[in-house]
């Protein structure tokens, strides 16, 4: 399967001096097309960290990153700019508060992450309703965020990181705001639409409940990667 | 793309219309002020141009009649009259009296013309008739507050509103009324009878060490402090196709008086008149503008930092810089575009009851038109400064 990250030897620093952080040492990782990943690990021990690195949402400290075969950061020819870009087109985020945007109804919540990778409004609407009806959100596609329930919100947040076909699926902590069921549900649902999909997908959770059926499971304790 | 910045408007439309009636407002003001200068500028000319003289005759050495206190004799009428080119005159006298109206304080502007020259009077008889007979007649501005028939006693005469006239004020906005010249002069320059008494007993005296002997000095007294025959400006009209200049050069270089052309005239008026007033209008109009810019600021960074979450939300799934400025920009603008719109439509229901005339021009409302713009990008820096530093990581974090 086709490798969408990599990263080798990663390592993230915060602060300096006194206050220095070491939220992530000596981290690999490949993710590929089609495969969902777990990363598990409690509180504190980088989850986070490694996904905004993953996302090219932080800059790690050192270390080697490769997206679709090809180094960025390496020689600095990287700019915010084309992270950005590269963001809106090859990523999905899945968030642990969902974090969709309260003042658009749940339709324009997804069709805005289709509008930003430069698809017409038309199509954008088609392939979002296509999407909520597949996660049965479909019937609400005109109420706002805020009149939604848990499960129904993180079912449209997962439609806004698929509706620009992503080659990568990246969750923070998505079931922590639900209860075990609607939480298994969710990640079932993420599980089977990336495999349908072909899209790589990237969990990252303290709940062990959560961690059945992945391709990979990733144990991180203390910004280090344990084993898989 | 959907128009994010209209969307979190309507979701949450309170502040937004709070603020658009608020600046509304202060722009309604903004442009009260302006159509109040352009109101100043209209009044100070409005009985020059109603006059329809081209030359104004006055005391030599003084910018008269207006701006400055002129005193002429009134014959000079007969003597400018014969001078090449002048085909009209007129004879004018000006006076600012305050009565008692129905209980409350009413300044008028009275003007003096000899109905039996050409130049000076009423420019149109709205209601009633024209001023017909030599004395106790009175044509009033229609915005005065005397109506047709009405009686007013001026030192020792009473005189009768028999006609109405348009909207004529003086150069500070007083309604002007009409009068003979004759009556006018009696008014201006008639003392009462015991002023009259004193002035006689004070002359005498003076008088009775100069004159030679067997002279009658109460009737030279008399004389001359009776002489009502005095006038504040002669107008003259001139023969189409004479140059006005040469009419105002004869009469300085020949009679020994000031005269001043039209343009002269009006711009005595609007420089000396209304030059303060404009600075005090457009001062405080800039003070206005930059209040209005600290609402729209303080407002819209609000606006913004209500949002950081939705912003680092925006940024993380890829939205470009400009997906964000254009968000907060966009929303200073409409809040500018609203409050302008509110500021004219209530400047143009009131203008009509403002106790002074305003003239909103076009050209003036467009102009701040454009600024209200400028100001709104201007005042939604701070906003977008401190979107464009939201950390895209701040939308994972807790
Ligand atoms: N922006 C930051 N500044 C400083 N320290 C941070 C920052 N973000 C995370 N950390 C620290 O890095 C470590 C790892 O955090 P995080 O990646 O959020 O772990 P997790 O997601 O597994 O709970 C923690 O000790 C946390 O306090
Ligand atoms: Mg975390």
């Amino acid at each position: 399967m086709k490798e969408v990250v990599r990263v080798e030897g990663l390592r993230k620093v915060y602060g300096s001096g006194e206050t220095e952080v070491v939220a992530l040492s000596d981290a690999n990782m490949t993710l590929r097309e089609g495969e969902v990943s777990a990363v598990l690990g409690p509180s504190g021990s980088g989850k986070t960290t490694m996904l905004m690195c993953l996302g090219c949402i932080v800059e790690p400290t050192a270390g080697r990153m490769f997206i679709g075969g090809e180094e960025i950061y390496g020689d600095g020819s990287w700019k915010r700019r084309d992270l950005r870009r590269l963001r809106r087109e090859k990523m999905g985020f899945i968030f642990q508060s969902h974090n969709l945007i309260p003042f658009l109804n749940v339709l324009e919540n997804v069709v805005i992450a289709s509008e930003l990778t430069g698809v017409p409004r038309k199509e954008a609407e088609a392939g979002a309703m296509e999407l909520l009806e597949y996660l049965e959100v479909a019937h609400r596609a005109a109420k706002f965020p805020a009149t939604l329930s848990g499960g129904e919100m993180q079912r449209v947040a997962i439609a806004r990181a698929l509706v620009h076909d992503p080659s990568l699926i990246l969750a923070d902590e998505p079931t922590a705001a639900l209860d075990t069921d609607r939480g298994k549900k969710v990640v079932a649902l993420l599980k089977n639409l990336a495999k349908k999909r072909g899209v790589g997908v990237i969990v990252v959770t303290h709940d062990i409940r959560m961690v059945e059926g992945f391709d990979r499971v990733y144990h991180m304790k203390d910004g280090s990667i344990l084993d898989e | 793309m959907i128009d994010l910045a209209v969307k979190d408007i309507s979701h949450s439309p309170r502040r937004f219309i709070f603020t658009c009636f608020g600046i509304g407002m202060l722009l309604m003001v903004v442009m009260a002020m302006g159509g109040i200068y352009r109101g100043f500028v209209d009044d100070a000319t409005v009985i020059v141009k109603n006059t329809g003289a081209d030359v104004w005759v006055v005391q030599k050495d003084t910018n008269g009649p207006f701006a400055e206190e002129s005193r002429i004799p009134e014959d000079l009428k007969h003597t400018l009259g014969v001078l090449p080119g002048v085909s009209d005159t007129g004879a004018l006298s000006f006076q600012t009296i305050q009565i008692n109206w129905k209980g409350k304080p009413n300044r008028l502007f009275i003007i003096g013309y000899d109905p039996n020259l050409g130049l000076g009077g009423p420019p149109e008889i709205i209601a009633g008739r024209p001023i017909l007979r030599r004395h106790y007649d009175m044509v009033a501005n229609f915005k005065s507050g005397l109506r047709l028939g009405d009686k007013l006693t001026l030192g020792q005469d009473t005189y009768t509103v028999v006609g109405l006239t348009g909207n004529v004020v003086s150069p500070s906005g007083d309604p002007v009324i009409y009068m003979t010249l004759a009556d006018a002069q009696k008014v201006q320059f008639q003392k009462n009878n015991e002023a009259i008494r004193n002035d006689r007993q004070r002359l005498k005296e003076e008088l009775s060490g100069l004159l030679p002997q067997g002279a009658d000095e109460g009737r030279i007294a008399d004389a001359l402090s009776n002489d009502t025959h005095i006038v504040n400006s002669v107008v003259l009209k001139v023969r189409k196709g004479y140059p006005v200049s040469r009419v105002a050069a004869d009469v300085e270089r020949w009679k020994h008086y000031r005269a001043f052309t039209v343009p002269e005239q009006e711009t005595i008026l609007t420089m000396g008149l209304v030059q303060k007033a404009k600075m005090q209008l457009g001062m405080f109009r800039i003070i206005l503008l930059i209040v209005s810019m600290a609402i729209i600021n303080l407002v819209i960074y609000t606006q913004t930092m209500d949002k950081i979450r939705e912003i680092a939300t925006l940024k993380l799934i890829g939205a470009s810089d400009w997906t964000i400025v254009r968000l907060i920009v966009e929303q200073s603008l409409l809040l500018g575009f609203f409050a302008y719109w509110i500021g004219f439509a209530i400047i143009n229901l009131t203008y009509k009851y403002f106790p002074r005339r305003v003239v909103l021009v076009p050209f003036d409302l467009k102009a701040l038109f454009v600024i209200v713009m400028f100001i709104c990008v201007m005042a939604s820096f701070a906003g977008v400064r401190s979107a464009l530093k939201v950390d895209p990581a701040h939308a994972l974090g807790g």
